[in-house]
């Protein structure tokens, strides 16, 4: 068995690892990150969308205008899907141009590879291929790794393994997540042109579009689907919790194929060429775990549970790279006072309560629970799709006002809830 | 790889799952007590897995297919909390397994 040491270890060369890395590498610390794909987002799934604020806040010198980012995104369309029909609400801000962009879409395997090798720029070692089965604790303080038994050991480990959390659920830190509060992504990828994307979703160069639904195919369930324009491809999925699965009633896989067959969809992809199938589970209740540190260890990003599902908002990396940065600073800190005891850890949990990540954190926590509301997967957005279809429609058998369709549709004490359960909405999400 | 294209017919799982790059170990990743399996009611792996490689075998026992697996994890949380347990779940080797290369 070898044994070296050295400053720190990283278990993950997703966003938070990699941060953490560039930082403290830049601080002349030795890292060493470990992946165990075969190179930086091998196995990330993602929307995925990056929430541009946080760019300049991790290079302040300026180094992500480099960054392999996909589109500006400048429109979003919120959709109440049923199987026959498609009620849309799309918004479009010349502002959320502005650089750094309100949020862009990015391609993991692109983005993470352009992370790490900042990381590697500034001295870090990233080691893909390389699965790290255990954490090794010395008089209950870990101390490093067990790679295949292999042991590595470093003043102090950040596990930013991700979602999975296999480590974090092995040594205590978090329990297996319940199934109400796990949700599974599967998604196909379609290759199309550049131009092709432009058109069909009437954005320009390097602008796009990222589509939120509800209603179908996850009818009645909780879950929903979504669509992120790339660069030159389209990303698209169905979403279910895992406590839903059971009442699918059908194959998982077979949902998506539901969803990109829906007549109001498959006109967007047409004549795509698949380049990729994918599935991830990711817990969605914010702070799985309220012990996102221990002695010599730091939690970063998925692993210690820092995600936002607002329905339309879903927010994960910016807190993956944000918390891998705290992570870096606490260690940084530390070393610079030669106070690497167990207990002083804790500092990590201070910059973490001082940061967006808990202030956002304080703003959005009823969201999660507001989200289960069943009525939000089928009541309404059906009942979004009939009224709009009356509205619309005109067979010369009926006229009626928007006022007598909706009165048809809903009676007063009907009505009144829905604007009572849509204040409780505007107010947790 | 042969092309797949996006036309009004549904695509088949193993004609989508051949878009994705794997680069599969020799052994099973993850592994069953049969004993479990056979007695589960509800065999949930083998719907939920958005992959498909879990089969009910005639005596009950689960046969599973590790070439495929996109490491989503859906199976263990399925099978702990609506299967029978039976499920011991694991993940390819370092440098094995699936790569990810748009996702």
């Amino acid at each position: 068995m070898a044994s070296e040491k050295v400053d720190v270890i990283i278990v993950g060369a997703g966003p938070s690892g990699s941060v953490a890395a560039w930082e403290l590498a830049k601080k002349d610390l030795q890292v060493i990150v470990v992946e165990r794909g075969a190179y930086p987002g091998a196995k990330n799934v993602s929307g995925a969308r990056l929430y541009g604020y946080i760019l300049p806040m991790i290079f302040p010198d300026g180094e992500w205008k480099e960054a392999p980012l996909e589109r500006c995104i400048t429109k979003e369309k919120v959709i109440f899907m049923t199987e026959k029909g498609a009620m849309a609400i799309e918004f479009y801000h010349k502002d959320f141009k502005k650089e750094p962009c309100n949020s862009y879409t990015v391609i993991r395997a692109k983005f993470d590879k352009w992370l790490a090798s900042k990381a590697e720029e500034a001295g870090a070692l990233v080691a893909s291929g390389v699965n790290v089965d255990e954490l090794v604790i010395r008089d209950g303080r870990v101390v490093g790794i067990n790679a295949g038994g292999e042991i590595m050991e470093a003043d102090a480990v950040i596990l930013a393994e991700g979602a999975l959390g296999l480590l974090a659920e092995k040594h205590g830190f978090r329990e297996m997540p319940k199934p109400s509060e796990v949700a599974v992504g599967v998604k196909e990828v379609w290759s199309l042109s550049k131009d092709k994307i432009n058109d069909r979703f009437n954005v320009e160069d390097g602008e796009g579009a990222v589509l939120h639904l509800a209603g179908f195919p996850s009818k009645g369930l909780r879950g929903g689907a979504f669509l992120y324009t790339m660069e030159s491809v389209i990303s698209m999925g169905v979403i279910f919790h895992i406590d839903s699965i059971p009442e699918i009633g059908k194959e998982l896989n077979e949902t998506i194929e539901d969803f990109r067959l829906h007549p109001y969809i498959f006109p967007l992809v047409e004549g795509g060429q698949l380049v990729e199938y994918a599935a991830k589970t990711v817990p969605e209740a914010f702070l799985l775990t309220d012990k996102f540190y221990g002695p010599g260890v730091l939690l970063t990003g998925d692993a210690a549970g820092f995600l936002f599902n607002l329905g339309f908002t879903v927010r994960g990396i910016d807190l993956a790279m944000l918390s891998g940065k705290l992570a870096a600073e606490t260690i940084i800190e530390l070393k610079n006072r030669n106070s690497l005891e167990p207990g002083s850890f804790a500092l990590y949990e201070q910059k973490v309560k001082n940061s967006i990540i808990w202030r956002d954190y304080k703003v959005f926590k009823n969201a999660h629970k507001y989200l289960r509301d069943p009525k939000i997967y089928s009541e309404y957005p059906d009942l979004a799709v009939r009224l709009a279809k009356r509205i619309f429609e005109y067979d010369g058998t009926r006229a009626e006002t928007i006022y007598q369709a909706i009165r048809r549709e809903l009676s007063f004490i009907k009505l009144l809830k829905l604007g009572l359960n849509g204040l409780k909405g505007v107010k947790s999400i | 790889m042969s092309m797949i294209e996006a036309t009004k017919e549904r695509i088949s799982l193993d004609k989508r799952l051949s878009a994705t790059s794997f680069d599969p170990q020799a052994e099973p990743d993850k592994h069953f007590k049969p004993e479990l399996c056979k007695e589960c009611l509800t065999k949930i792996c083998t719907i939920a897995c958005p992959a498909k490689l879990f089969e009910e075998a005639e005596d009950g026992t689960i046969v599973y297919t590790h070439e495929g697996c996109l490491e989503c994890r859906t199976c263990d949380y399925v099978c702990q909390n609506f299967g029978n347990k039976g499920l011991i779940f694991g993940l390819p080797a370092g440098n094995f397994g699936v790569k990810y290369r748009f996702s």
